[in-house]
């Protein structure tokens, strides 16, 4: 990943060369990325492929094992309390003490936060239908998430810090939560950061996407320049007499996965270009070629969910 | 400190059922007194205490429950990013659990308690603690016994859920600390250094109470949600803090112990009969120091000897023995020292004393000691460390004893001593048949028991003061041989053995004093009249002349004079001083005079703090060792 970040006005969001380790086991590895200020940055990857240890350390929950994370370009474990007046959190576990209300988490809240709306949010959860004198432990998983979202827009928060918020929400709920947050993006132009499995629910509002694989971030970048270079080609492969041997007609591309289907080969590339893809489609024995676009589930997929080295195009 | 008050608002409010729960505890145990039918001042008693428990219940229960669960477990659970996702600061989040528990626990307790003390349940909350003046800060001691169970509660429960091996470290450093601090104030026995070791103890405690709070706000602020990294912060500041309060109590009570003679504010000095050797005792570092100073080469060596008696020298001056204590504990052990060589350190004996010994007596050539404790006499081999024989003493009131011989140890006991009439008897322990060999049992005197006896036993001179009568008795079997002094005026009798078998008994009233003297037999010879009102008779430094200490009767101002009982001169020879030793003995040794013309006979204490020779014929004083002034 590149170095050369902005500095004149910091990033909501920086990591550099962060590294978090448990024992011998390396949760996230080396990962440097920049969110600009009012982009919705989406930071995918599989269980376990470090997105919550990620999160901790930018919130300064966690000590990084090397490197730093930063908000407002300031460091998040040194300066965590002044970044979080900033900064509202979505955690991936609900965890407002159980025995308050949505009220009482409100009202204390409201001593913490200079800039706290309390009317807003409690218009918040009236639309979210939350009981505001229900306990927060007897709520259902999903008005906890709603709880967390308008406790963590509460201040007006200038970066948004969403960690799975869909995770264990139904249909519903997940389309409020996406609304709302759509609803903060037009009103304040708010930097969202937020990891997800659900890609669908957020492909619409991401701006950029980072994809952690074992650890490492293996991609980077704005979701439309992700989008135009991965392509999936679809094509049928015969050998003629001038054609001897099958498995070099994608030397071309960066195939990130190639398959061997009934009808043919069915591969995905990651620097699909129109020109090369003509000269593709001219290789003797190549037939039926044709290039789709690939929504970001099966950018993901193709990207995080092949451990194996890519199979060759034999037939 | 908005963030703070509002963590201290959230504790307190989500947990306010305790108060009710407190309150309604409180209530229903003042059924407890009707329900095993107690009536009256019983029924107030039984109230009282178990409105007390409750109290004590809720107080420890509730700081326990909450320095477990309330951090700790928001900690193990991730739960407290919830804080930490908030502006709040580790102090804030830390301290405001702590004070909310503490305020929890406090209220609890006291709504537990009051419904007792409403309805006239007596409750002495002062009981609860040992010492009279903390029992009367029972409030403040209750709040900083509540933080520490919180706190301690908190570090525990993070050190096991951690689930890390440094736990294991934990347990072995807390056991250090524990045998560390042990050790560290067995140095400072409260019986020798009540101050010291009680700074030391409160000190210790005072710092592991800080210790406790700044490992918990550090395991916060540096653990965050990180369960394992909190604990490493809590360990590393823990142990880090308890450790350098054991190095600085550790360095204390080796500074206490590494007081020397001149430390001391001023001395009691016990010359030993022969020999340059002379057992200082004192306060140094506001300890008590006993020293044995060699008061020729300087040479010292501490003993912390138990008991009001300094240690023991033989009379030969080559070996000393006293008894120290564990902690204050019974048994004590006696020590020994070899004087004589240069390289001797004391030997623990493995042998024991229970309580505080009455008799402690080294035979003359130091190879013996015997000892009258609770359980009787009994008489051991010291070089050996084994026991020679021990035997039951008849009841008495005053036992003074001495080695006639190595194998007869000679005890003369009083009943009565304080009524009259009192009986006064000669016993002897011998060693080789392991007996007790009784006497006869006379009237005399009437007075607390007084007497010396000379070197070889076979004389002694009793002194009934109240009774102004002074007598010459067989030394063996108590019968008197003769009546020195009968009646006269209210005067202070003190009597010694000359080395040429002469009596000379020191007499001083207000009227003036005077020494007497009496020949072998007991028949008077003259008396020489001296200045000043108090007499201190010191040993005999050439035949015939004795150091005397003059005093002018207010018992602190006196001088040394030189008095040459042939002559029948007095000399000055320094002023605000008085003679080491006494021509009578010290304690409850009755033949303990020092050797005539022996090193003890010429040592003075002067000012108080001065130990120093009379030089030649008294034209000169050195000075030995100057110590701090009297306080």
């Amino acid at each position: 990943m590149s170095d050369s970040y902005p500095s004149a006005s910091p990033s909501p969001v920086r990591l550099e060369s962060l590294t978090v380790r448990y024992g011998a086991a390396t949760a996230c590895r080396d990962v440097s990325l920049a969110v600009p200020r009012g982009a919705v940055y989406a930071l995918l990857g599989r269980n376990g492929a470090g997105k919550s240890s990620l999160v901790r350390c930018l919130l300064g929950q966690q000590r990084p094992s090397s490197g730093r994370a930063l908000l407002f370009g300031e460091d998040s474990w040194r300066t965590r309390r002044r970044a979080m007046e900033r900064t509202g959190v979505v955690p991936e576990e609900p965890d407002a003490p159980p025995a308050m209300t949505a009220r009482q988490l409100s009202d204390f809240c409201r001593r913490l936060y200079p800039r706290w709306d309390a009317a807003a949010v409690a218009e918040r959860l009236r639309r979210f239908a939350v009981p505001e004198k229900t306990r927060f432990g007897r709520l259902s998983k999903g008005q906890k998430g709603e709880v967390m979202l308008a406790l963590a827009l509460g201040h007006a928060p200038e970066l948004l810090v969403l960690d799975d918020p869909t995770l264990g929400l139904d249909v519903v709920a997940r389309r409020a939560l996406c609304e709302e947050v759509v609803g903060e993006l037009a009103d304040r132009g708010t930097t969202v950061f937020l990891t997800t499995h659900d890609l669908a629910a957020f492909e619409g509002l991401a701006t950029r996407v980072g994809i952690l694989k074992e650890g490492r971030l293996a991609v980077d970048e704005d979701l439309e320049a992700l989008r135009a270079r991965f392509r999936r080609i679809r094509y049928s492969n015969r050998l003629t007499e001038s054609r001897t041997a099958f498995g070099t007609e994608l030397d071309a591309f960066d195939a990130v996965r190639v398959q061997v289907r009934g009808w043919g080969i069915d591969a995905v590339v990651s620097n699909f270009e129109e020109a090369a893809f003509e000269r593709f489609r001219a290789i003797d024995g190549v037939e039926n070629a044709e290039a789709s676009a690939m929504p970001l589930e099966e950018i993901f997929v193709a990207i995080a969910g092949e451990n194996r080295p890519k199979e060759g195009a034999a037939a | 400190m908005n963030g703070f008050t509002a963590v201290v608002r959230r504790e307190i409010g989500i947990r306010r059922t305790v108060f009710a729960a407190a309150a309604v505890a409180g209530i229903a145990a003042l059924g407890a007194p009707l329900a095993h039918g107690l009536r009256g001042p019983a029924a107030d008693d039984a109230t009282g205490a178990v409105g007390l428990l409750l109290a004590v219940a809720f107080a420890f229960g509730l700081s326990i429950a909450l320095g477990a669960w309330s951090a700790a477990s928001a900690i193990a659970s991730r739960r407290i990013a919830f804080d930490f996702g908030r502006p709040l600061s580790a102090p804030a989040i830390w301290g405001g659990r702590l004070v909310a528990a503490t305020v929890l626990a406090a209220i609890s307790a006291a709504l537990a308690l009051l419904p007792a003390v409403a309805t006239g349940g007596r409750v002495s909350l002062g009981d609860l603690v040992v010492d009279a003046d903390l029992g009367r800060r029972w409030p403040l001691l209750a709040v900083v016994a509540i933080v520490t169970t919180f706190a301690a509660a908190h570090a525990v429960s993070v050190m096991l859920q951690s689930r890390s091996a440094l736990a294991a470290a934990d347990a072995a450093f807390a056991a250090a600390a524990a045998l560390g601090f042990f050790a560290v104030a067995s140095r400072l026995p409260s019986y020798l250094a009540p101050a010291p070791h009680a700074r030391v103890v409160w000190g210790f405690a005072a710092a592991c109470v800080a210790a406790l709070l700044a490992a918990g706000l550090a395991g916060t602020a540096h653990g965050r949600t990180d369960i394992r990294a909190a604990h490493r912060a809590t360990s590393l500041v823990l142990w880090a803090c308890v450790g350098t309060a054991l190095a600085v109590a550790a360095g204390y009570a080796s500074w206490i112990g590494r007081a020397s003679p001149p430390d001391l504010h001023g001395f009691w000095a016990t010359p030993a009969a022969a020999g340059p050797w002379v057992a200082l005792d004192g306060q140094a570092r506001e300890a008590r120091a006993r020293f044995l100073y060699d008061a020729a080469s300087g040479r010292f060596v501490r003993a912390y000897a138990v008991g009001p008696s300094s240690p023991a020298i033989s009379r030969d001056g080559r070996v000393a023995a006293w008894v120290e204590g564990g902690f204050g504990e019974d048994p004590h052990e006696i020590v020994r020292l070899s004087l004589g060589s240069p390289e001797s350190v004391p030997t623990r004996t493995r042998l024991f004393v229970e309580g505080q010994p009455w008799l402690f007596v080294l035979s003359p050539d130091g190879a013996r000691l015997a000892v009258l404790d609770a359980n009787g006499l009994s008489i051991h081999d010291l070089a050996a460390g084994r026991t020679l024989v021990s035997v039951r003493t008849p009841p008495a009131d005053d036992v003074r004893g001495f080695f006639v011989e190595p194998e007869r140890f000679r005890m003369y006991l009083q009943k009565g001593a304080r009524t009259s009439p009192a009986t006064f008897e000669v016993a002897e322990v011998d060693v080789r048949a392991k007996r007790l060999r009784r006497g006869e049992a006379r009237e005399l005197p009437r007075a607390p028991l007084y007497l010396v006896v000379d070197a070889p036993g076979e004389r002694a001179v009793t002194v009934d003061n109240p009774g102004k009568r002074v007598q010459l008795l067989d030394g063996a079997t108590g019968a008197v041989r003769a009546t020195l002094i009968e009646g006269g005026s209210d005067s202070i009798r003190s009597p010694g053995f000359l080395a040429n078998g002469r009596i000379v008994v020191a007499e001083s009233s207000t009227g003036g004093s005077k020494l007497r003297l009496f020949d072998a037999s007991g028949a008077a010879e003259g008396e020489l009249p001296l200045p000043g009102r108090t007499l201190i008779v010191g040993g005999e430094i050439s035949p015939g002349r004795l150091l005397v200490g003059v005093g002018a009767g207010d018992g602190t101002s006196y001088s040394v004079q030189i008095v040459d009982l042939g002559a029948g001169t007095v000399r000055k020879v320094a002023d605000e001083a008085y003679p080491a030793a006494r021509l009578g003995g010290f304690g409850l040794v009755p033949n303990a005079a020092p050797a005539p013309g022996g090193d003890a006979t010429r040592l003075i204490i002067r000012h108080g703090n001065e130990l120093a020779r009379v030089e030649g014929d008294g034209g000169t004083v050195r000075v030995l060792l100057r110590t701090r002034p009297v306080r």
